[in-house]
């Protein structure tokens, strides 16, 4: 008896030093990718929107390949496809991190508040998220898009803000009523705190760790989905670049040049894995329950 | 829950990408597939494919204007009048022969004997009258194209709905037919040689309404439609029926819809399609093509008749001023954009493109990169240092567009004036740029209806199409002196002097640039080994009514010499 | 059960009723249909007709109301672009989409469920851990990113698939699925595996399969034929929802793929300013998602007892 649960828990044990290795590679990518973002300017060989084309493109046209000026080549334009990337990832990570903290405070808002008063509060904030959650978001985000005057960076950022928080609300509010249901927090009720009291001293501490763990991952579906927008041509406007619509331009060079595809791809995939991985090594670490 | 994450996982990322790169340098299909039988003669029969990238939106003739809508219904009507494939002159095709009143005010349209549309409808004078009626009767169908025709004496009281026909459509006998037009007019049988005339069998269209017909089409044209699957491919088979006994050697024509170009070529590549277009090729395509030394015999470039150019609006802030009219035009490096289309388009200083009657190689003034020349008149402009603000560059959506505006922005820094670009759907785009005072600057195109400069510089600058909504003359470029010599010059019946007058306007626009003139487009055609394509419309290109195939095709060896 | 049955009703017309209003309201000024219809030379004339012609010379409340009236119709109005009733541009595409669905579908639980099932079977082992890496991995790569990937290499460089397009016969239509719909099930199949394997772990230390070890069945026979069942229940409830989704949630695959559907039509309509169809897909869209959603909680309700119970 003694000895196998020795072993449960050298094997439990075992396995929270592995979850931390996966959590602490996802940590090393984020901020490696967060780090390449923020000193674009300072590491970028060149301004993005600059064609270099009698250097870059051969005389028919075609983009250069990587060497000393251009460490990975040129893009169809000619301008420098790793300024492009660098600083394409300051705008994938930026709107992704922006909508994603405009949706954790509606969401967080809005799940506490649900919750926390239900009632009449409860039924109208649901049936929100229920219509919200019936749209068809891409189709939405792309309408939405279109209707402005002047798509771009805010607006991408608006639309996934606002359109994205309904999952987590969901969630907030069901964490928020088991919290609410908790003796400390009747019992501090009872003694007469406030409202907003009970809220910032009890509820929200208690979903701090669930929000922190639902938005690493969402910052990951964030940087998917700003990408699909762009390369659906409904996103950044050129000649921003954004992974996304290196993407969508590298279409046409599918076979002829496949480094156009490959890169802002292996971008793409590589940060999407470590918010993933930091996301789940984070649920471990903050959050067992769920 | 547990995550993994090991040296495996970076070894499964190696994998991967050597796998790809391993793949990504072997391209599977770098010659032909199949070729011809070697037979001298046309032979009949078989299937030709091809695809585009958008999707089918009409059939109806009097609705079809744009570009793949427009090159399906040319399969299956037939006008009056064509153009002939070698001279580009309009020529008889439904009529026998036609005459033009020594007033020039009449046409007179003989029709062939016993013709039918495919249903065995009979088609006559009174057809052909009813069929333009239902074209001009807005209550009837939308179309796009009633502009051309009002000069048709009473066009205007038939669509208001005062007459109930149009007077100046006689019908002399069933096979005689009269147009008496209100004022002289050169381009009218261009106009009638536009699918927009072309004959539909009204009484089928009243009985099944007129938007159901545009599904189910009936023509008189060499093919007849078999199947419409709606966003995904339409299926033409050859008119049994048809006038001339001769035509079509094809069995059937079938054309993919909304595919994307890259898959489009791919397809082509691996023997799956027939033709290829600037509708298929891509850059990186073209260029793949181009290297390939067992296609490229099969590759064929001509001059496309269409021009780009920046539309600047006189009315609006800065470009009154045109100095910087001018410092833009001479700012754009027309060699570099056309480098990085791998030349497949040309630089062009003014309006006509090459292929279109007035071009002129060497027009006096024409607008080419000249930085210097640029920043003097940036100087002039009284802007040394630069314009100050902001100016928004209208484009419609597109690849092309977001290429073009990006290298237009760059070169326009350089003179210090910086652009924000602005992408808008066609509809908005249109609406936008049309209207008075609303955009200050757009990158704009002009395809021709058909070979004549009135076409392209009435459209553009004549005072006439200025309103304040829908203006075709998007810069709201007024001038006196060129509507006068353009006014004239539509009613010059001597084409050598008409062509002159259209000359002299033309330097009169270089100068005053309310456009800075860009560059006209190449058509880049290929076709597989066994395709003869026959004679082409000069105007129409997508068009196979002359094309034969090789049959049966053979595997490719190269020893079947190409056309 | 009825009662239920119809609170959720009377709920799922409520908010498509807000769904369509708020569509309508939003794509209002989206666009005209002159200039998608009549192109850049036409009269004024004709303007005007085409104006009356869809109703837009009336005020807004007038063209809502008779939006709405439609709408209870089943009639989604006139699209501009092809100028024929959205309904049937719809009902046209709706198969396509449909098949791309299902298959998609019957991949991603087959695949995914196999998978986790193995892994759990051999957890802890070489094989789980590969499982579970390429899982994770999978589900990190974007389906359009993945979808670029099998077009290339297995239609295009392998030539085993057919590249883009839906063909012509039914086996045709079937074979040009595989490869858009293996495009869309990878992403789900890895979440599926992760999320049985994980539910079967957990299962697999419960009482009663104890129970069934002691009885002396191979592992095989409790893995599949006890345990699997209840690992079951989160899937059938996330599958609920993703079909939902799939009725346009297929836009990117199938511009990638040019895949007739549903997906296409939205985004083509979305580039032309087609508003009617814009509009009619976001509402097909929210049908299928609110019907999806129902589908779900019965499924839910009947696989597991103390729901129906209770």
């Amino acid at each position: 008896m003694s000895t196998s649960s020795q072993a449960t828990n050298s094997s439990r044990a075992w396995l929270r030093f592995k979850r931390n290795r996966g959590a602490l590679v996802g940590l090393v990518l984020v901020c490696v990718v967060a780090l390449l973002a923020l000193l674009a300017p300072a590491l970028a060989p060149h301004p993005p929107d600059v064609p270099y084309k009698s250097r870059t493109l051969t005389s028919r046209g075609v983009p250069i390949g990587p060497e000393r000026a251009f460490p990975l080549g040129a893009d169809s334009l000619g301008r420098c496809e790793l300024s492009r990337l660098l600083y394409g990832g300051r705008v994938s990570l930026a709107v992704a991190l922006a909508s994603t903290l405009l949706l954790a405070i509606v969401g967080t808002g809005i799940g506490i508040a649900s919750g926390y008063f239900g009632g009449l509060t409860d039924t109208v904030l649901m049936r929100g998220v229920d219509v919200l959650l019936s749209f068809p978001f891409l189709l939405v985000c792309m309408a939405i898009n279109k209707t402005v005057a002047r798509p771009g960076i805010w607006v991408l950022f608006l639309v996934l803000g606002f359109l994205s928080w309904t999952g987590l609300a969901r969630q907030v509010r069901a964490r928020t009523m088991q919290v609410r249901s908790l003796e400390f927090v009747t019992a501090a009720r009872a003694l007469g705190a406030t409202h907003s009291r009970v809220i910032f001293r009890h509820i929200l501490p208690n979903v701090a760790s669930l929000v922190i763990v639902l938005c690493t991952t969402l910052v990951a579906e964030m940087i998917i989905v700003e990408s699909v927008l762009s390369y659906l041509g409904v996103g950044v406007v050129p000649p921003t670049s954004s992974w996304g619509s290196m993407l969508q331009e590298s279409d046409p060079y599918m076979r002829s040049v496949p480094r156009l595809l490959a890169i802002p791809a292996m971008a793409i995939t590589v940060t999407v894995v470590g918010f993933n991985l930091l996301g789940e090594g984070l649920r471990d670490a903050l959050d067992p329950k769920s | 829950m547990r995550s993994i994450l090991s040296p495996r996982l970076s070894r499964w990322f190696l994998l991967v990408l050597v796998f790809v790169t391993q793949f990504a340098c072997k391209e599977p299909y770098t010659a032909p597939r199949f070729e011809g039988a070697g037979s001298a003669t046309p032979v009949r029969g078989g299937t030709f494919r091809f695809a585009f990238d958008t999707d089918l939106r009409t059939l109806d003739p009097a609705q079809a204007y744009d570009e793949l809508s427009t090159a399906v219904v040319r399969h299956l009507f037939d006008g009056l009048v064509d153009y002939d494939p070698t001279t580009g002159e309009v020529v008889p095709q439904l009529a026998e022969r036609f005459e033009q009143a020594a007033d020039g005010l009449s046409y007179t349209f003989y029709l062939r004997a016993n013709l039918r549309f495919s249903d065995g409808t009979i088609l006559d004078a009174h057809a052909v009258a009813r069929s333009l009626e239902r074209m001009l009767d807005p209550r009837k169908v939308p179309c796009p194209g009633t502009s051309f025709y009002h000069l048709l004496e009473g066009a205007d009281d038939f669509a208001e709905g005062r007459a109930p026909h149009v007077r100046g459509i006689v019908v002399r006998d069933a096979r005689t037919l009269v147009m008496r037009l209100t004022q002289r007019d050169q381009t009218f049988l261009n106009a009638m040689a536009m699918p927009f005339a072309a004959p539909v069998p009204t009484a089928y269209a009243a009985r099944v309404g007129n938007d159901h017909f545009a599904r189910n089409p009936i023509g008189a044209g060499p093919f007849v439609l078999e199947a419409w699957e709606s966003g995904s491919r339409v299926v033409l088979r050859r008119n049994p029926n048809y006038w001339d006994p001769s035509r079509p050697y094809l069995d059937r024509i079938v054309v993919e819809l909304s595919l994307a170009r890259h898959l489009q070529f791919m397809r082509f590549q691996r023997g799956d399609m027939d033709h290829a277009t600037n509708y298929t090729l891509n850059t990186a395509d073209y260029l793949m093509m181009t290297e390939q030394r067992a296609w490229r015999p099969y590759l064929k470039r001509e001059p496309d008749i269409a021009m780009y150019g920046l539309s600047m609006n006189v009315e609006v802030t800065p470009f009154q001023n045109v100095h910087l009219r001018r410092a833009v035009a001479f700012a754009i490096d027309r060699d570099s954009i056309a480098r990085s289309r791998n030349y497949r388009i040309v630089p062009l200083g003014g309006l006509y493109p090459p292929g279109l009657p007035g071009y002129d190689a060497h027009l006096p003034g024409a607008h080419t990169y000249d930085l210097a020349r640029a920043r003097t008149e940036m100087r002039l402009a009284g802007y040394p240092d630069g314009y100050p603000n902001e100016i928004e560059l209208w484009l419609t959506e597109g690849d092309a567009a977001v290429m073009y505006g990006q290298l237009i922005q760059a070169d326009l820094r350089r003179i210090g004036i910086r652009i924000r670009l602005r992408f808008a759907s066609f509809p908005v785009y249109l609406d936008t740029t049309q209207r008075r005072r609303a955009v200050a600057m757009s990158f704009a195109g002009w395809n021709m209806d058909f070979p004549d400069p009135s076409n392209f510089i009435d459209t553009l600058f004549h005072s006439r199409n200025i309103s304040d909504e829908h203006a075709q003359n998007q810069s709201f470029y007024a001038n006196p002196a060129l509507d006068a010599l353009l006014d004239r010059a539509r009613i010059e019946p001597n084409r050598a002097r008409r062509i002159a007058m259209y000359q002299e306007a033309e330097r009169m626009l270089v100068t005053d640039a309310p456009w800075a003139f860009l560059f006209a487009s190449t058509r880049i055609e290929v076709e597989q080994p066994y395709v003869h394509r026959g004679a082409s419309s000069p105007v129409y290109p997508h068009e196979f009514r002359n094309t034969w195939l090789d049959l049966p095709r053979r595997p490719f060896t190269g020893n079947v010499s190409p056309r | 059960m009825i009662r239920y049955l119809l609170r959720r009703i009377a709920a799922v017309v409520l908010i498509l009723w807000a769904v369509s209003s708020m569509t309508f309201f939003v794509t209002l000024k989206l666009g005209d249909p002159i200039a998608t219809l009549l192109g850049p030379r036409a009269s004024a004339r004709d303007r005007e007709h085409v104006r009356r012609y869809y109703g837009l010379d009336q005020p807004t409340v007038v063209q809502y109301g008779r939006y709405m009236g439609r709408l209870v119709r089943g009639d989604l109005g006139m699209s501009y672009r092809y100028r024929r009733p959205v309904a049937s541009l719809i009902a046209e595409r709706f198969p396509r989409t449909l098949l791309l669905a299902v298959m998609s579908i019957v991949l991603e639980v087959t695949v995914g469920v196999a998978l986790g099932a193995l892994a759990a079977a051999r957890r802890k082992t070489k094989l789980d851990s590969a499982i579970m890496a390429g899982s994770f991995l999978t589900m990190s790569m974007p389906t359009f990113i993945t979808g670029k990937l099998f077009l290339l290499f297995i239609a295009y460089y392998a030539g085993l698939f057919p590249i883009g397009g839906y063909g012509v016969t039914a086996l045709d239509h079937v074979y040009h699925a595989i490869l858009p719909a293996s495009a869309i099930a990878l992403l789900s199949a890895a979440y599926y595996a992760r999320l049985t394997r994980n539910e079967l772990v957990e299962i697999l230390q419960s009482d009663y399969i104890r129970t069934a070890r002691a009885k002396g069945l191979s592992e095989p026979v409790i893995v599949l034929r006890h345990a699997l069942r209840n690992a079951l229940l989160p899937i059938v409830t996330s599958l609920g929802l993703s079909f939902g989704a799939l009725f346009t949630g297929a836009i990117v695959t199938e511009a990638i793929f040019a895949w007739p559907g549903i997906g296409r039509l939205a985004y083509e309509s979305i580039s032309g300013l087609d508003v009617p169809v814009i509009v009619g897909c976001v509402i097909f869209g929210s049908v299928g998602i609110q019907a999806g959603n129902l589908i779900a909680d019965l499924a839910y309700a009947f696989l597991d007892p103390r729901i129906r119970h209770a």
